[in-house]
């Protein structure tokens, strides 16, 4: 069970990364499952410099102990998994992902478990 | 014929007979059924440039072979006429008890002809069928009608599909309501049964539908029934159609105020997180049967709309009686969405030719005085009574009754209509999806989001969204898909757990008839043509595939989708389709390809 924690809090309490590289800190959104189970909807993240949308997931992982790579990547395929959408500064991520590399007050929104419907 | 009932009934109500025609085995083959039997149709027998109110102008339901078998997504059934609102291809779809009973009475299509001299509704009973008055219930709401005819007819087990005062006043947009809660609600396909008089179809049936491989056929219920618990559509199921909404406002393609922008700052305050802590009570499936289960049954528990209850609001009927409306508040909505309901409109069409009037009263084209109310963005209150004036054709409701082109025609006021082809714009910002806007320009019905689906793949970010190049083929083979599903008839929404193999499977299984992928594609194919033959006999051409202004030179996110743009894709388009690129008329190879000629 995940504590609730207020946005606000997060807001915040940056996640915290190794003290000798260079950080950027990224916004980041949960939508539908993700923000549901974790009980909150907005955070900042520090990620270090050149950091991608896997050490983003891995990071996330370790601070709410919600399997986020999983739910994101499909492993089977080398590819986000075609059940969610990542949105970086609005635009769905592609699923060549593993290419993007953030830049410093990117925002990030993450949506598990999407179907389009209606 | 297995997976089929084998017959179609007609009903002429100028004379008050029917009679039973057997089904062809060619029209099963060529056209499987659903949309494929109601485009046949209507392209016999509807004569070109009539009067979509007149006599001449006919409504035809059809049901496809998985209706009434255990697939549990096969609960739809499909409504064609011309439509009244484009005068073009009119098709719509719902769910509902409608389309299993008919099928079990022993009547996979039903057609009605000519028209009443009194209000009359039809009963169908097995093969008791009968024409009965209905002068009782003419002016009552599509609720208060079934409620009666629950009542009357002594049989729980019925599908009704009904009117409401919006049909019988022959709104353009009228819709057709099936069970309550679902509607067939695009087009003005309503309008066509006020026209004819017909207030409502009761129908029960008892018989059993007969399939070449029961076995199989439930192996592939019990597959879907599994499949339906994955995460792949495990949002869709949680948060039903309106968990789109979110999505699309976070990549600022959700259409607010009239189109003016595609992103809603307040969307937090209608979106579906809001829906389940405030006013969701339940899940409901199609038939009770659907294991998605995307309905969601809401009750206002507080405030000035206290006590409303409904099944929705969808997303696209948010989209259009919120955002669109600029109006912020999930209450309203659903107040509006059930006001809709009962009087029998179409809340896409109703919510965006409303938005388009309170443009042009911000505009002063429409004044006080024309309304006889303010009618501002983001005001409840006015777009309820609008609703209303609109339903019984009172005062300027007369005039927003044509839908938002013939009235902007009237006002001058053309630029700020947002419709393809007479049909108003679903939910899908296609300035910010290319596809989307493609999809919109080419519709046989006008401004459709369901015969492509395009904004899926755009919206997930499965394809880029912005690119140009291949959105002509995207289109193409989408719309070929879901023609396929809109034949046998079941739920589009059910494709990530039910793929072209799962519907190859279930359709052999069901009928006997072995047609692999690409046989059954092809199929889909045909009755696309079929569907632009209809148009082009109508006075379609490549001009009409066209979009509306907002989308073509009024920015968002300092995007449009020009014309330019649109050419690019149509060229695509219509070099796959096997088109003509001036004309946009299908080619003579193309028909002889399909069996068409």
């Amino acid at each position: 069970m995940i504590p609730f924690i207020s946005e606000d809090d997060h807001e915040r309490q940056a996640l915290p990364t190794s003290a000798c590289q260079k950080r950027i800190t990224i916004n980041v959104e949960f939508r539908g499952e993700a923000k549901r189970r974790l009980g909150i909807g907005k955070l900042v993240v520090t990620l270090p410099e050149d950091a991608g949308l896997l050490e983003l997931l891995e990071e996330l992982e370790k601070k709410f102990g919600w399997p986020f790579k999983r739910e994101f990547v499909d492993e089977s395929m080398g590819d986000l998994s075609p059940k969610v959408v990542v949105l970086v500064n609005k635009v769905p991520l592609r699923r060549n992902f593993r290419f993007l590399k953030f830049k410093g007050g990117e925002s990030v929104v993450l949506f598990p478990h999407t179907v389009c419907g209606g | 014929m297995l997976g089929y009932a084998g017959k179609i009934l007609r009903v002429d109500l100028s004379s008050g007979s029917f009679k039973i025609e057997p089904l062809s085995d060619q029209m099963v083959k060529s056209y499987i059924g659903g949309n494929g039997f109601g485009v046949r149709i209507l392209y016999d027998e509807v004569p070109p440039k009539i009067d979509p109110l007149s006599v001449e102008n006919k409504l035809i339901f059809v049901t496809g072979p998985l209706c009434g078998t255990p697939v549990p997504i096969a609960v739809k059934f499909g409504v064609f006429a011309k439509s009244p609102l484009t005068g073009i291809l009119g098709e719509s779809y719902s769910s509902g008890f409608f389309s299993e009973h008919l099928k079990k009475a022993g009547y996979d299509v039903l057609i009605i002809e000519g028209k009443s001299e009194k209000p009359v509704f039809l009963k169908i009973f097995d093969d008791d069928i009968k024409l009965c008055d209905a002068s009782s219930i003419w002016g009552a709401t599509c609720w208060d009608a079934e409620d009666i005819l629950r009542s009357d007819l002594g049989e729980k087990r019925l599908g009704i599909l009904s009117i409401g005062p919006a049909g019988e006043n022959l709104v353009k947009f009228a819709c057709i309501t099936s069970d309550r809660y679902r509607q067939a609600g695009r087009c003005g396909l309503g309008a066509v049964m006020g026209a004819k008089k017909l207030k409502a179809i009761a129908v029960h049936g008892s018989s059993r539908i007969e399939v070449a491989n029961p076995d199989g056929v439930l192996e592939v219920a019990k597959g879907i029934v599994e499949k339906s618990k994955s995460a792949r559509i495990e949002h869709h199921r949680v948060y039903g159609t309106l968990g789109t909404l979110e999505i699309a406002n976070a990549q600022e393609a959700l259409p607010t105020r009239n189109w003016t922008y595609g992103f809603f700052e307040k969307a937090e305050n209608v979106d579906a997180e809001y829906m389940l802590r405030n006013t969701f009570v339940r899940d409901v499936g199609c038939l009770n049967r659907c294991p998605i289960k995307c309905g969601k049954y809401n009750v206002v528990k507080d405030g000035p709309f206290k006590g409303t209850a409904i099944v929705g609001p969808e997303y696209q009927s948010t989209y259009a009686l919120g955002p669109n409306c600029f109006i912020d508040d999930l209450k309203a909505v659903i107040k509006a969405n059930e006001l809709c309901d009962k009087l029998g409109i179409d809340t896409i069409t109703g919510g965006c030719t409303v938005a388009f009037a309170m443009e042009c009263f911000e505009r002063g084209i429409l004044s006080e005085e024309d309304l006889g109310f303010k009618l501002r963005f983001g005001d409840s209150e006015a777009l309820m009574r609008l609703l209303e004036l609109i339903a019984y054709r009172k005062g300027i409701g007369n005039l927003l009754a044509e839908g938002s082109k013939r009235a902007s025609e009237k006002l001058g006021a053309e630029a700020l209509a947002v419709h393809v082809k007479g049909l108003e714009c679903p939910g899908y910002d296609a300035r910010v999806l290319k596809g989307t806007a493609l999809q919109y320009a080419v519709s046989s019905r006008g401004a459709c989001h369901l015969r492509a689906r395009a904004q899926v793949p755009e919206l997930t970010g499965a394809i880029d969204r912005l690119e140009i190049e291949g959105k002509g083929k995207l289109v193409k083979e989408r719309e070929d898909l879901f023609t396929l599903f809109d034949s046998l008839i079941v739920c589009k929404f059910a494709l990530p757990i039910f793929e072209l193999s799962d519907i190859t499977k279930a359709y052999n299984y069901v009928t006997g008839i072995a047609l692999n992928e690409k046989e059954l594609l092809m199929v889909g194919e045909r009755i696309m043509n079929m569907e632009r033959l209809f148009n082009v006999r109508e006075g379609v051409t490549r001009e009409h595939d066209t979009l509306p202004k907002k989308i073509l030179s009024h920015p968002n996110q300092g995007l449009v989708t020009s014309k330019e743009e649109l050419n690019i894709m149509l060229d695509e388009y219509y070099r796959l389709r096997g088109w003509d690129l001036e004309t946009g008329k299908p080619t003579v190879e193309k028909l002889r390809e399909l069996n068409l000629l």
